[in-house]
């Protein structure tokens, strides 16, 4: 092994896993000073956070009526969490029995998972607390809905189901997904989903979003990209389910995410 | 995460016990070439195995012995696992015994089991990555195409302190 004081003098000798755990240092201190799920902000907050000519005109461009945003922590997990919290949070305002559908809409999509090859001793602890989540939602207050996203042990084991339901999604229909994972090398569907959405605190990318919202079938998701492209407004990315409504089925929502270069908050329009 | 963890490794625990009849019998007997249990039934969050060597191969016959210990964020964070025996591979550290497994790093995923963790320990002996060694000089033989020279000193290593004899002599 070698020793720690080397390391700081001798940029050479970092190695993968040195440079991997002082990268996790650096999240986790960054990460610890705000709350998984932050409270809502109006928009016109982040005006004080930019003094760009574009970013303030897009940001403007956003502002009518009761805009807003959320806070979700920059952990690599953001865009999982912001997802999965308006996820539960557009839930919450529904009757009981369209939650009640919603719940076993999803459950159902729990076949997936077996399908793409996972081991239910490494998937049923992350579904449960999904499910335990509907099975509280209908009593919640939107404040206690806050609060439970912010025990780490209830959000983080959503955002893994979720992750893997994407993974699942991208393994079960790998030609609709090989040709924007293969670069010529020859894909592995396998490794890139171990890579990009399985592996926990690893950011979500185009294809992640996009195979999150085919597995769901029941969330139409927006993004919009507050980054320095020309133009006056923020360019708005949509994803929609591939899968068609079917009879009986559960509500579809309308999940809004606002981008900044490197993370996801979640947006209110 | 704690309550979690807990869950979850006694749902591994019990499953593997319903896999083995004889749960601590020897290791070299199972079936994919690995064998693990808790220390303790009092602590979950340390482990202990073994995992042998893939037959036709320069680690044939030996049976080393690893260690196990597992974050209170298991399995959120994957499980730490070193080799006690010395093994001579490019990816794990002669003295230590640390694994650099990409899948034990930065590419866990909370879907894998501390077996399935093992298995792919088990699955890099004989598919060595020569990028990011830890044990230089094995992976220096290896870059260069000597693969003759290669097994001869992983046989080497794995006949003075692998094969089972001496292993169970040590204990």
């Amino acid at each position: 092994m070698v020793e720690e004081g080397q390391l700081a003098s001798d940029p050479d000798l970092l190695d993968d896993l040195t440079i991997l755990r002082l990268t996790q240092e650096i999240k986790d201190v960054e990460a610890s000073k705000n709350p998984l799920v932050g409270d809502f902000r109006p928009i016109s907050v982040l005006l004080d956070e930019y003094k760009d000519t574009t970013f303030r005109n897009k940001i403007k461009a956003l502002g009518g009526g009761n805009a807003g945003y959320r806070p979700v922590r920059g952990d690599g997990n953001c865009a999982w969490r912001a997802f999965a919290f308006r996820y539960f949070e557009l839930l919450s305002k529904l009757s009981k029995e369209e939650i009640e559908a919603s719940s076993n809409g999803l459950q159902a999509r729990t076949s997936l998972l077996d399908e793409a090859g996972y081991s239910d001793t490494g998937y049923i602890d992350f579904v449960e607390e999904t499910f335990n989540l509907f099975q509280k939602l209908p009593d919640m207050t939107p404040e206690q809905l806050v609060t439970e996203f912010n025990n780490a042990e209830v959000s983080s084991a959503i955002i893994v189901h979720f992750r893997l339901l994407a993974a699942a999604y991208i393994k079960t229909h790998a030609d609709d997904y090989i040709p924007f994972i293969d670069h010529g090398e020859g894909a592995d569907i396998g490794e890139y989903c171990n890579r990009n959405i399985e592996a926990f605190s690893v950011e979500a990318d185009h294809l992640a979003l996009s195979a999150l919202v085919n597995s769901m079938i029941t969330v139409d998701l927006g993004v919009v990209y507050m980054d320095r492209s020309a133009g006056d407004e923020a360019v708005v990315h949509k994803f929609s389910p591939v899968e068609s409504s079917a009879e009986g089925r559960p509500p579809s929502l309308m999940i809004d995410l606002l981008y900044r270069p490197g993370h996801y908050d979640i947006f209110y329009k | 995460m704690s309550s979690t963890s807990s869950r979850r490794l006694l749902k591994e625990y019990s499953a593997l016990q319903k896999e083995s009849v004889v749960p601590s019998s020897s290791s070299a007997s199972s079936m994919h070439g690995v064998s693990i249990s808790p220390v303790s039934q009092e602590d979950l969050f340390h482990w202990t195995g073994s995992i042998s060597g893939i037959p036709d191969g320069p680690y044939e016959g030996g049976v080393w012995k690893i260690d196990i210990s597992i974050p209170t964020t298991y399995p959120l964070h994957p499980p730490d696992i070193k080799f006690i025996t010395p093994i001579c591979h490019p990816n794990i550290h002669f003295k230590t015994g640390e694994v650099c497994l990409d899948i034990l790093k930065n590419q866990w995923t909370a879907a894998w089991t501390l077996l399935s963790a093992c298995i792919a320990v088990r699955a890099l002996l004989t598919d060595p990555e020569i990028n990011s060694p830890l044990n230089i000089d094995a992976a220096n033989i290896l870059r260069h195409g000597d693969k003759m020279g290669y097994d001869s000193l992983v046989r080497y290593f794995t006949n003075k302190y692998a094969i089972l004899d001496h292993y169970a002599l040590e204990q």
